[in-house]
């Protein structure tokens, strides 16, 4: 019995401690590593030498199709709820972006996010028919990067729908907004190699997912959050992303096709300097509306049991006014 | 039970009881909150079973507190450009052993905690002590001040900055009052 001292407790004790950690980040990226179920997959390999996997749900023949991109930190996983709540008629598509699940970051190049939207513009040609109207939508950092994909491609493009969106400049815009960017710069800086040695274990997951409670993808999402992958990617995004909205990013393109901003409720309310920005993104399309969806905050609005139903509708709403604009000749003679 | 099982049981359960307890703190000691899930299981909700290093500063500390200051002319029409009056000294390695001058910084720090902090209340205590902060800033800025003729006013303003990452702007925290540079 006088092997138990207290040193030898302690060393095995952490060693276990690792161990469980370490395989609870193992298990983790493996089964987030799975592909959609009701999708089918496709893996396409970007000028920019990323190997991108997409998920396309086929609608209707000649039906729309709409292509959802996620947020800083988020994956395709993050759209299935809403997916779900999407007429089936309409064709979907998710991806992941460079360095998240399953698709690789093979760019030699510093990352900047133009190589994201450079691979978002390959993932729309690739996984849209150049035949039927094209709908983008994203999700916070996701809403910016569609919005710039949509300047890129106007030929395929027929509409933007923008879910509680990062602005480029809503760090000067709100001192907020810059206190709160600040706080998670250190857990951007921390997270990815706390959870490479297992810390996703001790992080309360429960508080940070709350908004997704009850939704069949909450475990999935938990998953996500104790893998490497995601903070790793996540942590080189925002290591461009923050200087570049600290220096108030560069202006918004010119659209040619309706912006719709689906704000939080609780982003509006919360930050009433976000609503001029919201009305410069729908001002940077020919038309387009600010809808505030209830009850929800910046994650709710896209992965809340209680919200994604009223987001999908909003988002189906829009996707077939793209699809009368596209039809209509005198409105694409006023767009053009 | 005889004594031999006794001993025996506490030779095995004092330290298992007191590791468990020193791994539940080590793990508890994560910078980020998020990761606060083991001291959670101190159900006393005080924090005090298992400590964490930000247990007497829940909000750490990230900005220096600068005092800067300008001349004015006796109309207060004309003023010059804003100066420091102190400046915050670059962290060495030997000032984790050795660091003298920090008094004068943690000084800075918590006479301009005095103003910022509570900025409603009204009590006759914290009257006086804003008072009693205000003339200290005062006589710590004009005894480094730089005069210059034409110029017998001088005003302090009170900044927050970082001073390690300089992406962020400073915060311009408060302007006080016109004072005389020889009263």
């Amino acid at each position: 019995m006088s092997a138990l001292t207290f040193p030898r407790l302690v060393a095995g004790g952490i060693a276990a401690c690792l161990a469980a950690g370490l395989g609870h980040q193992l298990y983790a990226t493996f089964r987030t590593r799975q592909h959609h179920q009701g999708f089918e997959h496709h893996t396409l390999r970007c000028e920019s030498g990323n190997i991108i996997t997409y998920y396309r749900r086929p609608g209707e023949a000649g039906s729309p199709t709409l292509v959802c991109e996620a947020g800083l930190l988020s994956t395709s996983m993050i759209w299935r709820l809403v997916a779900d709540h999407l007429p089936p008629t309409i064709s979907v598509v998710l991806y992941d972006r460079a360095g998240y699940r399953n698709s690789l970051r093979r760019c030699q190049e510093d990352y900047c996010l133009r190589e994201s939207v450079d691979d978002l513009v390959e993932v729309i040609e690739a996984g849209s028919d150049p035949a039927t109207p094209t709908v983008l939508t994203g999700h916070s950092l996701g809403g910016y990067l569609v919005h710039r994909a949509a300047a890129r491609v106007p030929e395929r493009v027929r509409g933007v729908v923008l879910i509680d969106p990062t602005h480029p400049r809503e760090l000067l815009h709100s001192r907020a907004q810059r206190e709160g960017a600040r706080s998670a710069n250190l857990t951007m800086k921390l997270a990815s190699w706390s959870v490479l040695f297992g810390a996703g274990l001790l992080m309360d997951k429960k508080n940070i997912l709350a908004s997704a409670e009850g939704s069949p993808y909450y475990r999935a999402l938990r998953l996500e959050a104790s893998t490497f992958s995601v903070w790793h990617s996540g942590l080189r995004e925002w290591n461009y992303s923050y200087p570049f909205m600290l220096d108030g990013g560069q202006p918004l393109d010119r659209l040619s096709v309706p912006v719709t901003v689906l704000a939080a409720e609780s982003t509006m309310r919360d930050i009433p300097a976000h609503k001029d920005l919201y009305e410069e993104y729908v001002a940077s399309g020919v038309s387009g509306q600010i809808i505030t969806i209830p009850d929800s905050n910046h994650q709710s609005i896209i992965s809340g049991v209680n919200c994604a139903g009223v987001t999908a509708q909003a988002i189906a709403t829009e996707v077939a006014k793209a699809v009368t604009h596209d039809s209509d000749p005198a409105q694409l003679e006023e767009a053009a | 039970m005889n004594r031999s099982l006794v001993k025996k049981t506490l030779e095995i359960a004092v330290p298992a009881i007191l590791a468990g307890w020193f791994i539940a703190s080590a793990l508890g000691q994560h910078p980020d909150r998020s990761y606060d899930k083991v001291r959670k299981l101190d159900r006393t909700n005080t924090g005090i079973l298992i400590p964490n290093w930000r247990f007497f500063a829940p909000n750490p500390a990230v900005d220096d507190h600068h005092f800067l200051y300008r001349l004015a002319t006796e109309d207060r029409s004309k003023h010059t450009e804003w100066r420091e009056a102190y400046s915050i000294a670059p962290r060495r390695f030997i000032h984790a052993f050795w660091f003298p001058g920090r008094r004068i910084e943690k000084a800075i720090f918590d006479v301009a905690s005095t103003l910022m902090n509570n900025p409603g209340a009204s009590t006759p205590l914290h009257e006086e002590a804003k008072r009693s902060a205000y003339r200290l800033i005062n006589e710590f800025v004009r005894q480094r001040i730089t005069p210059e003729p034409g110029y017998p006013l001088f005003q302090v303003m009170l900044v927050r900055y970082t001073g390690y990452d300089h992406s962020e702007d400073p915060k311009y925290d408060m302007v006080f009052d016109y004072e005389k540079v020889n009263p």
